[in-house]
């Protein structure tokens, strides 16, 4: 999981962010007189956003050496607001990969008092640009980073066709030999992890899937289920 | 391979995606990308009390990882289609 | 040896009859199936389609969230359930927690 918002102070020396070429991260674009505005907080006084193959950073005008940034792994949804009623400017509005416990604390009063603490639990910033003329090619650079930035664990469903058992096995899947299908009894219990692939998952626990399948209950499994139905 | 084609056929039909954060959004189907980044156009946020601010955007990208349904049309669900597709992909077609 | 070599060789035969996890699925095709997920969510519905990330569309779907809450005063728990219908829907696969057959009890 990619943290979520972050203080960013590293500047360069002609004022703007240092970015990290190593990784071949470039600026694709500029915008001064932007505003953030984090969870539900003012927006910040303007300063400037850039915007880059990995992340989006914004630099405070008025506290020189003071931003945030975001990367573009934790930006789950970007979206053109214009509804004046929604939110009082056009803006930018996403949603971020926050720890959880978000929404309340991120705009509550708190925020101050716990600093950057609180900074990763900002699961809402909004974008607002002097010109809301450019919030439809900001959108537009957005989607594109977005898919610069695929989830480490996701799978391009192109290059995915079915694989067979010993790919699959390569792929992450574990069976549970022990318990596979027994000749006679058709019963199997079969527990199996899926370790990559698209499921990224947090809590590897969790993940472990069991597959149960049992023959006989297959023939009449549309019976039982409105006998269990009924039962309710 | 399967979804991707699936959802690509659905562009321009209405569909609800919910989030894993609970946020559904109602939209027009824009585009879908191979990791099933979902592009909606004209949308609105169906359970209006939880993200009231949410009320309306234009357009709205989705990151794929962190959808959890979409409700589909009943008109963009062909079943023997999908159970064709399906089985073709299964045997490694 | 022979012994070992006879469970591999059983095993071998068992590969052949069903190659992996996902075969059982494909058993279950225009069959209703329950599915549980994350956050305490459960569907049953129809399978019309699959593929190998556990993405699935289910038909004629019914969808269980059971929610526990603490009562502030007697810190008893108290368990809801909602429930509700759904046509068509595509379930992504990363929430999928076990696929299986209707279960025989509740």
């Amino acid at each position: 999981m990619a943290p979520g918002l972050q203080r960013f102070t590293d500047i360069a020396g002609d004022g703007g962010p240092r970015l990290d070429a190593a990784s071949g991260e470039e600026l694709l674009r500029m915008d001064r007189a932007a505003s953030v505005a984090l969870g539900r907080r003012a927006p910040e006084p303007p300063g400037t956003l850039f915007v880059t193959t990995r992340r989006v950073i914004w630099l405070s005008e008025t506290e020189k050496g003071q931003g945030y940034a975001v990367d573009f792994l934790a930006i789950t949804l970007h979206a053109v607001s214009r509804d004046l009623e929604a939110y009082p400017s056009p803006c930018i509005y996403t949603q971020i990969d926050a720890e959880d416990g978000s929404d309340e604390e991120a705009g509550g009063s708190d925020f101050e008092a716990n600093g950057d603490l609180q900074l990763a639990k900002v699961s809402e910033m909004r974008i607002i640009l002097s010109d809301p003329g450019q919030l439809d090619a900001l959108f537009d650079v957005f989607c594109h980073c977005a898919e610069l930035n695929p989830d480490p664990n996701a799978v391009r469903n192109e290059e995915n066709g079915w694989s067979g058992g010993e790919n699959l096995a390569e792929g992450g899947w574990i069976h549970g030999d022990e318990d596979m299908i027994d000749g006679n009894d058709l019963e199997a219990h079969m527990f199996f992890t899926n370790l990559i692939g698209q499921n990224g998952v947090r809590d590897l626990g969790r993940s472990v899937r069991e597959l149960q399948i049992d023959d006989q209950r297959f023939e009449d499994a549309e019976e039982e289920d409105e006998i269990q139905e009924n039962g309710h | 391979m399967l979804f991707f084609s699936y959802f690509k056929e659905l562009v321009g039909k209405e569909v609800t995606v919910e989030l894993k954060n609970d946020l559904a959004i109602r939209g027009t189907l824009h585009s879908v990308d191979q990791y099933l980044n979902i592009k909606l156009e004209n949308t609105r946020v169906v359970d209006q009390d939880k993200y009231p601010h949410m009320l309306s955007v234009r357009n709205c990208f989705i990151r794929g990882s962190v959808v959890r349904y979409v409700l589909l049309p009943q008109d963009g669900v062909d079943i023997d289609i999908l159970h064709d597709a399906t089985r073709r992909e299964a045997r490694g077609g | 040896m022979a012994a070992a070599a006879a469970a591999a060789a059983a095993a071998a035969e068992e590969e052949i009859a069903v190659k992996e996890p996902l075969d059982l699925i494909r058993l279950s095709l225009d069959e209703r199936i329950y599915v549980k997920l994350r956050s305490d969510r459960e569907l049953r519905g129809k399978l019309h389609a699959y593929d190998q990330h556990l993405n699935m569309i289910l038909g004629d779907v019914e969808e269980i969230v059971t929610t526990v809450e603490i009562d502030d005063e007697t810190y008893e728990e108290i368990v809801r359930t909602t429930k509700r219908t759904i046509p068509f829907l595509f379930v992504r696969g990363d929430g999928v927690i076990l696929v299986s057959p209707p279960l025989r009890t509740a």
